[in-house]
């Protein structure tokens, strides 16, 4: 008997505000390998901008083999919509649903990693996400992981259980940015003991300089640190493998 | 080759100066960025260091006919050392 495996989705946050990056994200998420077996769950949300709804959900109808256009009644801002996106995919049955926003382009073996982590790391508890980010490398390794306690929101993804048990019961904003849940987010799972799985070649890069969320100095700083230096659109296939590092103890021979 | 390995958490957004001494100084002692992750002001690095490898050079000939003596209990090897949490 063939047992059918719970299907993966990738949930797109689009709040409608960042049209002029939102098409070569797209175009970025087409050319990943394997994408035609993923389901692609956009969460839309009314903005102040015109947003041509019915042309877009003819557009990714067209461009995507699974896809599907969810628009929120109302504007809820980035701290419910991405909770919204995340729902709707794991009540959808989802087994491990990738969160990815409008800003941020991906590699051509995004969801390849994303693939190898959901399964290689399903029984471990402890690893909460799998992120696609990295900023800055010492090795030029593309196939090498590392699992930090740490969190990154430049495309992440995770399990229907993690999600059930821990990180959606606390979903919640930090003090002082009302719509933080990745900086909240990075405290739980540190705080908790938690992990993430990284690559050490970032598999995303964040195009993004419009946010409400981080004006002045700070939006500087933030947009410049998610740009990362070791991002590459083109990658071929990997063998992905974890490079043997634990916090707990700190040295592997 | 082997490598050494540690993290750190830091936080340059909020303490500039303070951070990029930390850094310099982790240079210094001879460890490179192996991964940084940023988060909002935060950065998370994971630092390697190659471990020196124990040169081994004996002359032909001199194999030692006496065996080396145990090392006395309670001194076993510390290869393992874990130096922390640099800054947070």
């Amino acid at each position: 008997m063939r047992v059918r495996l719970p299907v993966n989705v990738v949930a797109f946050t689009v709040s409608g505000h960042r049209q002029k990056y939102l098409r070569a994200t797209l175009d970025s998420w087409a050319a990943a390998r394997g994408v035609q077996d993923w389901h692609l769950l956009f969460a839309l949300e009314p903005c102040r901008l015109f947003f041509p709804v019915p042309e877009f959900t003819a557009w990714v109808r067209g461009a995507f083999a699974s896809a599907q256009v969810s628009v929120a009644d109302s504007r809820l801002g980035c701290l419910r919509n991405t909770r919204r996106a995340l729902r709707e995919a794991f009540a959808s049955g989802a087994g491990f649903a990738v969160l990815a926003e409008e800003d941020i382009v991906v590699s051509t073996d995004v969801l390849e990693y994303f693939r190898w982590a959901a399964g290689t790391y399903a029984g471990e508890g402890k690893v909460t996400a799998v992120c696609a980010h990295s900023l800055h490398a010492g090795s030029g390794d593309q196939a090498a992981v590392v699992q930090a306690s740490w969190f990154s929101p430049i495309v992440w993804g995770t399990w229907a259980d993690r999600w059930r048990e821990f990180i959606g019961p606390g979903w919640h904003a930090s003090p002082g940015n009302s719509q933080s849940w990745d900086d909240h987010l990075r405290r739980r799972i540190n705080g908790a003991g938690r992990c993430s799985i990284f690559p050490v070649r970032s598999r995303s890069q964040h195009r993004g300089q419009t946010s409400t969320l981080t004006p002045g100095p700070l939006a500087e700083w933030f947009y410049r640190q998610a740009l990362s230096g070791t991002f590459t659109a083109a990658r071929p296939p990997q063998s992905y493998r974890e490079v043997p590092f634990t916090e707990d103890l700190g040295l592997i021979v | 080759m082997a490598f050494e390995y540690q993290y750190g958490m830091y936080n340059p957004g909020q303490y500039p100066g303070e951070v990029k001494a930390q850094l310099d100084e982790m240079v210094a002692d001879g460890w490179q960025v192996h991964t940084a992750i940023p988060n909002y002001t935060e950065m998370y690095v994971l630092w390697h260091r190659e471990l020196p490898v124990p040169s081994v050079n004996v002359p032909a000939g001199s194999i030692p006919q006496k065996q080396p003596e145990l090392a006395p209990e309670g001194i076993s090897g510390g290869l393992r050392s874990h130096e922390g949490q640099v800054a947070r």
